[in-house]
């Protein structure tokens, strides 16, 4: 941009061409106060206190969306300045009602700020239009209509930044103010409760029900990482008296820029719950492991001492190890912890128990997407970052509901397609609110995307759009690909999936023809037993247009949990060390062998499932969990639950008692993510430092210092200063973490790989060369999942998430709000085979399959095809797991969480 | 460009149930939508006509529309709020009573408070009082608009009437006398649904060409009387730089209010980059006192679309909409019916006479918002969204409808094209008087024997308007004040008779001639009352999208009443000229800019009138301070 030269207040001033005046003067120092403005909106030039003087000009004008122009004076101090300023705020604190608490949870009020700068007077009669009230109808966020100064933010943030359209200013000249439609309760209107609208209100008319009003000067402001999605959003914690009272998103976080969701901005509660532990437990002797119906888990427990709890640990698995040999021991980390704790617990698993029997839950969400995309690409990570969002011309979202598991990025994909910056394709078989807005939306029959993705193959190849030269040039194995691809028409597609020829066609045709194209793929695609196939297929598209290694152009699996990238790359794996090289890798183990200090067990371990499997045959004996809580989230729960009750020992490093601590025979009450400094790293490889927010209560201690303290009773001493000290052994062993350093961990994190102390991190994997060299095709034919629905079990079961809860609701089932806002399981079920049952919306019903049955509520809906039912997995009440099928995708070993056979029937 | 170019991320995943519509009104509805959904620009409409359906607006009709259209319910609801027309529950019967200044001079504020304590101390007659904006006919002036009768599926129509004090009283009598019946007592039965705006003939011939012929608005007679054929000859014989040169030359200048030369705003509409360009007609003749732009719509329609299409032709466009007042009823259907004709006769759509020019004009309907006669908020409303102003720069010229270059001109300008272009630029300007170029209708209201629309040369003296033109002022009162331009201008003393109606000379006495309307003020009427009323007009039609005026119109109303008492008159006078500055140098549009002047003219000019209410004095006995309460 070229620059121009103005006078402002007398003085010189030189801008980039397209410069504001509003950001000419605040450059500099010159203030001008604003109420409707915000840097993070487009600038409405709407409560006009901006105003300024420009020679010539005529009127005064509102420096927020005037442009500087070379050569013109201006003036932001004249006298005319002053006299519009100084009667707009007067108008505005005339309105204002004098009995209102003025401002936000600590009492900040722009407006009243400013009266008092301004040494403002109540000049004026009011209107008498302004309406009051206050609307508490929604749990979390309410609005005082008194304070509604009309600024529109709100609504410009609801719009531009969430893309919800759920607020506007309605209503004319005074009487305009904040509403839904028809004034509906929000949730009712449509509102997700990500709490934008709050985040930018300026006098706290809208407002966190839910947080304490705080005096600012008691309160501490941390800045901290969310606990919950992989997205990664960097959160600003407000702890008064060691409680978390309200959260906001920070600005500087580069994953979020101030956004949050629902759970980041409102699921804090759970750290100070009464249900923490707070002491170690064990359990009271000659209990059985399954806990009768209706019993308060609590009274199967005797509280101990540290060092008793520890002790018992210790002997029991040693015990356990001399009987039956290490690989007798299962470990399970958690993506829930920090690298540091689970550096740790993997560590403590291979060097101090001797076995490589550890695994977390990336084996159930992304293991497909590690190993196929480290066969197709040698990484299996995102290549980009979705701060490329906004650049991609499209955006092809594969079997993943991106609003509901991963909404700030929804929102930055939103805002690209609202932009019109972006075509979307969505392949879904459900209705997302993403597919509504799609381009072309797929609606591949359950499990038979892998045939679509073929399809798109066929499509660019017969129509002669691929990327010969990037082909040619970057790849390998691409003939054995073209010719696996013949039987894969758009006509033979529509048999095996139902899509049409025409959506593949015009869904190919998009892709190919895009010049930056961004691929997302969540659990729809790898929660299958052909999970690994269809990554493969996702990564053959993309190497046929050559779709990788450029900006907001590549293959990105989103990571669900808030660590569970972080988890995978330091080892919390069966056949990966730490940074993905392999156990079986001689070199590699006698490297480590040496700085650890013990003989390294050399063949791979057991997985999740395998775990409960070889529990369940016998062969595994003891089981340590640090915060995993597979009795719920694993499938086919009466099976876990009578694996696990088969285990000798038992100990669970947790939070809380959940249903897995339940059967523990000790638990170690550990600390919550607000109690822990140390990395994560986010879905897009970017590690974060996070700061404590919060002491542990009573006796709870940190994960990894836990282990430290068992491992040194089992005769492996780990001692480190304190968690930097693993961060830099991490860093020091890792080659893909060399560079992770706590010092150089500013607000932006670094995105690994970072190859030496001082590298800048990858934004970008794959750019010029394949992490493996060339890219390689890989043929894959389509298989159908594991149990179709049948004459017995007619309906196709389907599982997911839904926003407001997370996982097996350790955490966000003690959040009055947000279980106000997502109270129960609900079935969803297509009209058109609700009908025939006569269920409808709100009837209870009962799904069995051949594993199960749990009861639920219906919501008849087209959201769900024909055919098909969906139920969230997060409620142990109505646990979809109960239902699911554990048959393992063969190479990854996931289960197939996304397709199994039920039926339903109404409960009551 | 579909409905509206909002596309929703709130849609209902399941469309939501119609199940409580009765067949018929889901019929219509569906009907509606199929009809409307991809045409451009049309949402709007589209909520009049399915208004229509039920009288009212129920949720469950904008929720279908909403899923239909992708566009946020939250929108429809701030539309429905937003404008007059619009209404969210059934309508109960009215009288709706124009109380503007054209009206208030005749009287209407005695009607409104005849009827209203009649009505009062009876509701069961069950008949409300609603004082409605600016009908457009002043010359009929105090103007009511009743219900036919009183049957419900007539609710919609209506006949706009002059309602006299005396017919009030017998109203009021017959209310409280008990009887159902009212407008039997209508001294004369009103036929036919045009009603006002009525056109005094001059000698000029310009945008008013055709309106001495009777029939002037059915296709035949307006070609019998060479319609078309200049817009045949400019497509065939003449560059686009041509006629925007001619317009150039022949100083028109824009008749909406602004006053902005015409061939100036053409040639950056020409020289904008885009090549999707758009002309909108602005019929949303609201100003109160402005009744010009009616007898055109209604009566040469045709003249409309010629000018329009030259217009078109000259800026290079090929899409167009005239956004039509929602009331002007008659307007509507004589417009649809013209522009049907224009299609098929070939002056509308592909290859125009024969040309490649082609043009599709879309008549577009407004709701009720005095506001939308800004042009960038009626931009916003044809995109469906409140008519709130945008901030300028960019202009429309650059940045219109649907972000694209965008000629917005009125209708008097565009019918004025035509002549123009027949008989040359020079013959125009010669037309104008005291260094003006041109003509203009002036529509002259208030205590004059003569009211009406009269098309006289720019530049001609108040006095001779007034006094010539529209006959001595009436009842014998003398003429106390006299205001130009609408509510937006300003109340101007006897002694400023002589004052040529041409912008500059009006704009350095505080006044303005705006859309050229003239409303003369006699004796009888209290200049603060009138002030006071201009006040809460603006306060009432404050669109919201600037503080200054949203809050301070309504702020202002609140200092008038300083004024009445000794102690605090200077002290308020102060006030209100320090709020009218903040108004002018702040305000977003015209609206909030010039909301102050009517009050700010009457300290200006009419000292004495103020002094007068100070020393609890009313001159003309309508403020209940002098001997006569109104």
């Amino acid at each position: 941009m070229p620059e121009i030269i103005f006078s402002m207040n007398g003085m010189p001033t030189t801008v980039s061409q397209g410069t504001t005046l509003l950001e000419a003067a605040r450059s500099r120092g010159i203030e001008v106060p604003t109420l409707c403005y915000d840097p993070r909106l487009t600038p409405s030039g709407k409560c006009r206190l901006c105003v300024v003087e420009v020679e010539g000009w005529g009127r005064l004008l509102p420096a927020c969306v005037t442009p500087g122009e070379a050569g013109i004076h201006v003036w932001t101090d004249s006298e005319r300045v002053h006299r519009s300023r100084r009667v707009i705020l007067e108008l505005h604190w005339s309105e204002y009602p004098e009995e209102a608490q003025a401002g936000d949870v600590l009492g900040r009020c722009e407006l009243t700020t400013l009266t008092e700068t301004y040494r403002i007077a109540r000049a004026w009669t009011p209107s008498g239009l302004r309406p009051r009230g206050r609307d508490h109808r929604h749990p979390l966020i309410g609005i005082d209509l008194g304070k509604c100064i009309g600024c529109g933010r709100c609504e410009q943030a609801c719009r531009e930044i969430a893309v919800c359209d759920v607020l506007a200013m309605v209503g004319r000249g005074a009487a305009a103010h904040v509403a839904t439609a028809f004034d509906r309760e929000m949730k009712a209107a449509g509102c997700v409760a990500c709490g934008a609208c709050v985040s930018v209100c300026p006098t706290g008319a809208l407002f966190d029900i839910q947080s304490p009003r705080v005096p600012e000067a008691e309160v501490r402001a941390t800045r901290t990482i969310c606990p919950y999605c992989g997205v990664g959003c960097a959160m600003n914690v407000y702890t008064h008296r060691d409680r978390i009272v309200w959260v906001t998103g920070s600005e500087d976080g580069p994953a979020n820029r101030g956004s949050l969701c629902v759970k980041g901005r409102y699921g804090f509660e759970y750290a100070t719950h009464p249900d923490r532990l707070t002491t170690p437990l064990i359990r009271r002797e000659g209990l059985s492991r399954v806990l009768p119906e209706g019993v308060d888990p609590r009274g199967l427990f005797r509280e101990a001492t540290w060092d008793e709890a520890l002790d018992l640990v210790a002997s029991r698995l040693r015990t356990l190890i001399a009987r039956y040999g290490s690989n007798a021991l299962g470990i399970l980390g958690s993506a829930k912890c920090t690298n540091e704790d689970n550096y740790v617990l993997q560590r403590f698993a291979r060097a101090a128990l001797g076995t490589n029997n550890i695994d977390h839950c990336a084996r159930l969400c992304h293991s497909s997407s590690v190993s196929a995309m480290g066969l197709a690409f040698g990484h299996g990570a995102m290549t980009n970052a979705p701060q490329e969002i906004p650049e991609a011309d499209v955006i092809f979202i594969l079997g993943h509901n991106t609003s509901e598991n991963h909404p700030v990025i929804a929102g930055a994909i939103k805002r690209t397609v609202r932009a019109k910056a972006a075509r979307l394709i969505v392949m879904d078989p459900r209705r997302t609110e993403l597919s509504l807005l799609a381009d072309v939306h797929l609606r591949p029959g359950g499990g038979t995307d892998l045939a679509v993705l073929n399809g798109l193959a066929y499509v660019i190849l017969e129509e002669e759009l691929a990327n010969e030269r990037f082909i040619r040039e970057r790849t390998e194995g691409f003939e054995a690909f073209r010719s696996s691809l013949v039987e894969y028409t758009p006509g033979r597609v529509k048999e095996l999936s139902g899509v049409s020829p025409e959506d593949l066609r015009r869904a190919a045709r998009l892709y190919a023809t895009a010049p930056s194209a961004m691929m997302f793929h969540g659990m729809g695609m790898t929660q299958h037993t052909t999970g690994t196939d269809k990554v493969l297929a996702i990564c053959n598209l993309a190497m046929l247009m050559g779709h990788i290694g450029r900006p907001a152009t590549g293959v990105n699996p989103l990571r669900g949990q808030n660590n569970v990238q972080g988890a995978s790359d330091v080892g919390v794996l069966p056949d990966v060390f730490p940074g993905y090289r392999t156990v079986t890798d001689d070199a590699v183990r006698a490297e480590l062998e040496q700085r650890w200090g013990r003989r390294l067990p050399q063949a791979p371990g057991l997985t999740v499932v395998e775990m409960v499997n070889a529990a369940s045959h016998g062969s595994l004996k003891g089981m340590v969990l640090m915060g995993e809580n597979p009795m719920v989230s694993d499938p086919d729960l009466n099976h876990v639950r009578e694996a696990l009750s088969l285990l000798e020992f038992m100990v669970s490093q947790e939070i809380f008692l959940t249903e897995t601590a339940a059967m523990a025979d000790v638990v170690l009450p550990a600390s919550s993510h607000f109690e822990k400094d140390g990395t994560t790293t986010n879905t897009e490889r970017r590690v974060q430092w996070q700061t404590p927010v919060l002491p542990p209560p009573g006796q709870a201690r940190r994960d990894w210092a836990i282990l430290c303290d068992l491992s040194t009773r089992l005769g492996y001493p780990m001692v480190f200063a304190d968690t930097a000290a693993v961060t830099r052994t991490i860093a020091h062993e890792t080659p893909i973490y060399r560079g992770i350093l706590p010092e150089r961990l500013g607000p932006a994190g670094i995105q690994w790989p970072s190859w030496t102390p001082d590298h800048p991190g990858t934004p970008l994997l794959h750019r010029t060369r394949f992490t493996r060299g060339l890219g390689k095709f890989h043929p894959v034919s389509f298989r159908p999942a594991a149990e179709l629905p049948d004459s017995e079990y007619p309906l196709l079961l389907n599982t997911g998430r839904v926003l407001e809860q997370w996982h097996t609701r350790s955490m966000t089932g003690r959040i009055p709000g947000l279980n106000l806002l997502a109270p129960e399981a609900l079935l969803e079920i297509h009209p058109g085979d609700a009908s025939p049952l006569g269920i409808e919306t709100g009837r209870r019903v009962a799904v069995s399959s051949r594993r199960g049955t749990v009861v639920a509520r219906a919501v008849v809906t087209e959201r769900t095809p024909p055919g098909s039912v969906f139920l969230s997995f997060h409620f142990a009440e109505a646990a979809a797991n109960v239902l699911t099928n554990a048959a393992l995708d063969p190479s990854s070993r996931i289960p197939e969480y996304k397709v199994c056979a039920v039926r339903v029937t109404p409960a009551d | 460009m579909r409905c509206s170019q909002i596309h929703s991320f709130n849609i209902p995943v399941t469309p939501p149930d119609l199940s409580a519509l009765s067949g018929e009104e889901k019929a219509r509805l569906l009907r509606l939508v199929e009809r409307w959904q991809n045409e451009p620009a049309a949402l709007l409409t589209m909520i009049l006509e399915i208004q229509e359906i039920w009288g009212y607006l129920p949720e469950r009709a904008f929720e279908y529309v909403a899923s239909a259209l992708k566009v946020p319910l939250v929108d429809l609801f701030a539309i429905r709020e937003f404008y007059d027309l619009l209404h969210g529950a059934p309508v109960p019967a009215r009288i709706g009573l124009c109380t503007n200044t054209p009206c208030a001079v005749r009287g209407g504020g005695r009607v409104a408070k005849l009827l209203s304590e009649a009505l009062a101390k009876h509701p069961d007659v069950g008949l409300h009082l609603e004082e409605l904006p600016c009908q457009g006919c002043c010359d009929l002036a105090p103007v009511a608009v009743l219900p036919v009768d009183r049957r419900p599926e007539t609710r919609d129509r209506s006949v706009t009437v002059r309602l006299t004090t005396r017919t009030a009283s017998r109203f009021a009598r017959a209310i409280e006398g008990g009887e159902s019946d009212l407008f039997s007592r209508l001294k004369s039965p009103v036929s036919g649904p045009s009603t006002g705006g009525r056109v005094r003939l001059t000698p000029t011939r310009v945008a008013y060409r055709n309106l001495h012929r009777p029939e002037a608005h059915r296709l035949d007679v307006f070609r019998a009387h060479g319609g078309y054929a200049t817009l045949e000859r400019v497509l065939r014989t003449s560059s686009p730089e041509d006629v925007i040169a001619a317009i150039t030359d022949s100083g028109l200048l824009g008749a909406g209010g602004a006053g902005f030369p015409t061939g100036r705003k053409w040639g950056a509409v020409r020289k904008a980059p885009g090549d999707q360009k758009f002309i909108v007609v602005n019929a949303d003749e609201g100003e109160p006192g402005t009744f010009k732009d009616r007898p055109i719509l209604e009566r040469d329609p045709h003249l409309l679309i010629e000018g329009a299409a030259i217009a078109a032709y000259a800026v290079g466009t090929t899409q167009g909409f005239i956004y039509l007042r929602g009331e002007y009823r008659l307007a509507r259907e004589r417009l649809d019916c013209a522009l049907a004709e224009a299609r098929g006769a070939g002056f509308l759509g592909g290859r125009i006479a024969g040309t490649p020019f082609s043009l599709e004009l879309h008549l577009r309907l407004g709701a009720g918002s005095y506001a939308a006669g800004d042009e960038t908020a009626m931009l916003e409303s044809l995109e469906g969204r409140p008519a709130l102003p945008r901030v300028k720069p960019p202009y429309p010229s650059d940045h219109g409808l649907f972000g694209r270059p965008t000629l917005v001109n009125n209708v008097e300008t565009l019918a004025a094209v035509p002549a123009i272009l027949e008989r040359g630029p020079a013959w125009y300007r010669g037309l104008g008087r005291n260094g003006s170029a041109g003509v203009k209708v002036y529509c002259l209201s208030g205590d004059v024997t003569r009211p009406g629309n009269y098309e006289l040369p720019r530049g001609l003296t108040a006095r001779e308007l007034i006094f010539t033109h529209g006959g001595s002022a009436r009842r014998k009162t003398p003429l106390k004040a006299f205001l130009v331009g609408g509510a937006s201008g300003g109340f101007l003393p006897p002694g400023e008779l002589d004052i040529p109606l041409e912008i500059a000379s009006l704009r350095a006495k505080g006044a303005d001639l705006g859309s050229g309307a003239v409303v003369v003020v006699g004796a009888q009427s209290c200049l603060l009352y009138l002030a006071r009323r201009e006040t809460r007009f603006f306060a009432k039609e404050s669109c919201g999208a600037c503080d200054p005026c949203r809050l301070g119109t309504p702020a202002l109303l609140g200092e008038l009443d300083g004024l009445l008492d000794v102690r605090t008159r200077a002290r308020a006078e102060a006030r209100i000229q320090e709020l009218g500055a903040v108004l002018a140098d702040s305000s977003r549009c015209g609206l909030g800019q010039v909301a102050a002047n009517p009050v700010l003219s009457v300290l200006r000019h009419f000292p004495d009138e103020i002094a007068a209410h100070t020393a609890g004095r009313c001159p003309a006995g309508v403020c209940g301070r002098g001997p006569r309460r109104a």
